[in-house]
């Protein structure tokens, strides 16, 4: 029965220096939060008023792709493929993280940027630029003026 | 806030420990959509044992030919399984601790990279308490060894959605490795895995007159703990518990406590899988 008593003891003492030798708190940085990955710029064609009509470029952005650290692969969405804002139309994974990405606005996929397929460093390089990845025929022009602006983003970001 | 700790005994199914996972990704966007009506669900980390199984990250997701699946399957002796996770293919099993952590970045200041560096600090600490210097690389996961010899000890994979990550780190505690011999792990073919006992082995303190010599030095006065290998389940749940409490140890916002709770307490009800 001691011995019994005796291990009990010692199995408390191990799991105490299983913890106790790194638990003090590292100091870490502390990253501001990150807020949605995902900026769309519209780029409206012609008559800006007429929304049947209005294009817009899904990407992300150049503090998201800092956060996300190294593109490895990049999940492009399927060409006419329609989707409601929020849904998912792919994904971005950097070193060991899979992130998806979801759509700001509603409508229709019209083009994906296949340069992300052989290079997804693109998205490093020029995140708001040639690392582009998908077009989209927007549905309700009024859902991308209820997105942030550029100068609301950045004053977001830089909280 | 506390970092509750569910601790599933036994063998789980890799798609019933998945329902569970969806399960508490699922409250946590439900929060999010409406923070006054969905309370918080906190932090929580998830781990268990699965039987035999492959399965493949996000970006070979219904890329794998049909043998490459049959030979994963390897005449049902596993099963595989397609996860939305980052990393390549990689092997659960008997003897693996695989970890799910399922939390909200935002609320513990994380981003899509601190977060993995926090699952690998937090295996390196747990080796750390059973004297094994375990290490980052340039390759993810947590390696083992000189540069020349590196082995790996976890993989690490993750999946964000809406800054909820879920998926996290699977630790070879007492797992059969020739189960690795089988796959390219992560895409790296020259390197292989290892496990806290096959690492044990190697500086087992108790072997020849030089016993005292070969033990490590690195806290004086102290035993090395002791991990009963041949007692599975315990030993499974004291890696789960040192890797709890080093994850609590280093989330923001999270006191460093532990709570360890019942499946029953985070997924009321049954749990439906196909």
């Amino acid at each position: 029965m001691a011995a019994v008593s005796r291990f009990r003891y010692k199995k408390r003492n191990t799991q105490k220096s299983t913890n106790g030798l790194s638990s003090a708190k590292t100091a870490r940085q502390v990253p501001p939060p990150c807020p949605s990955p995902i900026s769309c710029s519209s780029s409206t064609h012609s008559a800006s008023s007429n929304t049947t009509n209005v294009l817009g470029t899904i990407g992300v952005s150049v503090y998201a792709a800092k956060n996300l650290g190294d593109v490895v692969f990049v999940e492009l969405p399927a060409l006419d493929l329609e989707i409601k804002a929020g849904d998912s139309m792919g994904a971005v994974e950097s070193v060991k993280s899979a992130s998806d990405i979801l759509s700001p606005v509603s409508g229709k996929i019209i083009e994906a940027n296949d340069v992300l397929q052989e290079k997804p460093g693109t998205i490093n390089k020029s995140p708001e630029g040639e690392g582009w990845i998908a077009r989209i025929q927007v549905k309700d022009g009024g859902e991308v003026e209820k997105l942030m602006s550029m100068d609301e983003y950045a004053k977001f970001t830089a909280e | 806030m506390r970092l509750r700790h569910v601790h599933l005994p036994g063998l789980t199914p890799y798609l019933r420990a998945s329902a569970i996972q969806e399960h508490l990704v699922r409250l946590h966007l439900d929060h999010k959509a409406s923070q006054s009506t969905a309370p918080a669900p906190g932090p929580v980390l998830l781990t268990f044992q699965t039987p035999p199984t492959y399965t493949c990250g996000r970006r070979e997701v219904g890329a794998l030919s049909h043998e490459q699946k049959a030979h994963l399957r390897a005449h049902r002796k596993a099963e595989f399984h397609e996860a939305l996770r980052g990393g390549q293919t990689t092997f659960h099993g008997p003897g693996q601790v695989t970890a799910y952590l399922i939390l909200s970045l935002r609320e513990h200041n994380l981003n899509a990279r601190t977060h993995v560096r926090l699952l690998e600090d937090s295996v390196i600490g747990t080796c750390e308490g059973y004297w094994l210097e375990a290490r980052t690389t340039e390759n993810p996961g947590v390696w083992i060894g000189p540069s020349s010899n590196e082995r790996k000890l976890a993989s690490v994979g993750v999946h964000l959605r809406r800054h909820i990550a879920s998926h996290g780190v699977g630790l070879n505690v007492t797992v059969k490795l020739w189960w690795f011999d089988r796959i390219v792990a992560c895409g790296l073919p020259e390197k292989k895995a290892t496990s806290i006992e096959k690492e044990y082995q190697n500086i087992e303190p108790d072997k020849g007159p030089n016993a005292k010599a070969l033990g490590p030095t690195r806290v004086p006065g102290k035993c090395r703990p002791v991990l009963q290998f041949y007692d599975n389940p315990r030993v499974m749940r004291q890696v789960a518990d040192g890797l709890a409490n080093q994850v609590a140890s280093r989330l923001s916002g999270v006191d460093g406590r532990v709570e360890n709770v019942t499946e029953k307490s985070i997924r009321p009800g049954e749990v439906h899988y196909p």
